[in-house]
């Protein structure tokens, strides 16, 4: 959530795209990795001295593993991004007749890749219309105006029936359960079956494609939403060219794991839209490995 | 797997009103809105370290690793 303050300033990006490689890791996963990504990044993140109750934030090292900055406070950024950015670049000094290192496969059990011939939509959501808990942290006005960000898998089969004008239970419940939600200050508990009152949606046919309508209520216990939906959506050779769909409505309550929430009703908009090629495409849904996930076709 | 028909059926696609409060218009100004390009994912974000590490080296350039809960790129 504090990405925005980070790598909100157009020199900080300029200085990341060209003076380093940036990468974005899990920390779990790395911290737990029995691999050379791993044992690299535990060696770069136990040099760090502060803070010491977490390893997340960031970290400048050489490719030999030597850490040159590492720091995870303030937040939001206070302007030390670029400054850290700009003394490490200005610095850096490669070694004399470093290799590169060979092999760069990753050896993880767990890892899902995007299932073959599936379509990955990219993400968003935004609440508005809120009433929040007065605070005086200045950390608070990012985390109200925050996006929440995830990835939606559709199966080469579901794209095959889009194209048709129907929309698969399984892509449904998919989106529902694990989409539609308020995740813009942690990651979304994911809906239970039970939590789907209602979800119906239709496809008519429109130009090259279909316009997606349709409605949501869901509710479990504290927490609900309840939407409308509209699209559009164009399946062409076979391949889906456009997934533009969002969901508006009421969301009350708030999930385990979120410290604040809006009193009341609140707004809550869903966006959709498909991932571009690169990172965002290879980013994995939040719920992947939820065997539930894909459970149903 | 759910193999539940009570979900089943709740999913399933049916008539939705026509009246539904959400328009086309409404749609155009929202959808843009809420999927504008960022300025963050305009970086060339690697996922892979190792890929990372040794593009460093072949460039000669540091690597900044930014590391979090779940997936920097597509979570929260």
């Amino acid at each position: 959530m504090d990405r925005v303050s980070a790598f909100g300033n157009d020199e900080t990006v300029e200085l990341l795209r060209t003076k380093f490689v940036p990468v974005a890791v899990s920390l779990q996963e790395e911290l737990r990795a029995q691999d050379a990504a791993g044992e690299f990044f535990r060696k770069v993140a136990d040099q760090r001295p502060d803070p010491k109750h977490t390893k997340q934030g960031y970290y400048i090292a050489t490719p030999e593993g030597k850490l040159l900055k590492g720091w995870m406070y303030p937040r939001p950024d206070d302007g030390t991004m670029k400054r850290f950015l700009k003394e490490a670049a200005a610095s850096y000094r490669a070694p004399e007749g470093a290799e590169s290192p060979g092999d760069t496969r990753l050896e993880r059990s767990v890892e899902r890749v995007v299932p073959a011939g599936a379509a990955v939509v990219e993400v968003r959501s935004k609440v508005s219309d809120a009433v929040w808990p007065a605070s005086a942290a200045e950390r608070f006005d990012v985390v109200k105006a925050s996006v929440g960000h995830d990835r939606l898998w559709v199966l080469k089969e579901e794209v095959e029936a889009l194209g048709q004008g129907r929309v698969p239970d399984g892509l449904l419940e998919r989106l529902v359960r694990f989409n539609l939600g308020d995740n813009t200050r942690c990651i979304l508990e994911k809906w239970a079956p039970q939590a789907v009152r209602q979800a119906r949606v239709e496809l008519k046919p429109s130009g090259p494609g279909f316009i997606l309508k349709g409605t949501v209520l869901l509710e479990h216990g504290h927490r609900g939403y309840e939407a409308k939906l509209h699209g559009l959506v164009e399946v062409r050779d076979g391949a889906l060219k456009k997934f533009d769909v969002a969901a508006r409505g009421k969301a009350w309550g708030r999930h385990s794991g979120v410290p604040f929430a809006p009193f009341g009703k609140f707004t809550l908009a869903v966006g959709f839209a498909l991932a571009q090629p690169g990172a965002s495409f290879e980013t994995l849904p939040v719920h992947n490995w939820a065997e539930d996930y894909l459970g149903r076709k | 797997m759910i193999p539940s028909l009570a979900l089943s059926a709740l999913l399933a696609a049916a008539a939705i009103p026509q009246d539904a409060d959400f328009s086309a218009d409404e749609f155009a100004k929202l959808h843009p809105a809420l999927m504008k390009s960022e300025k963050w994912a305009s970086i060339p974000w690697r996922g892979n370290l190792l890929e990372a590490r040794a593009k460093a080296a072949q460039e000669q350039k540091p690597v900044f690793i930014w590391a979090m809960d779940g997936k920097p790129l597509g979570s929260v």
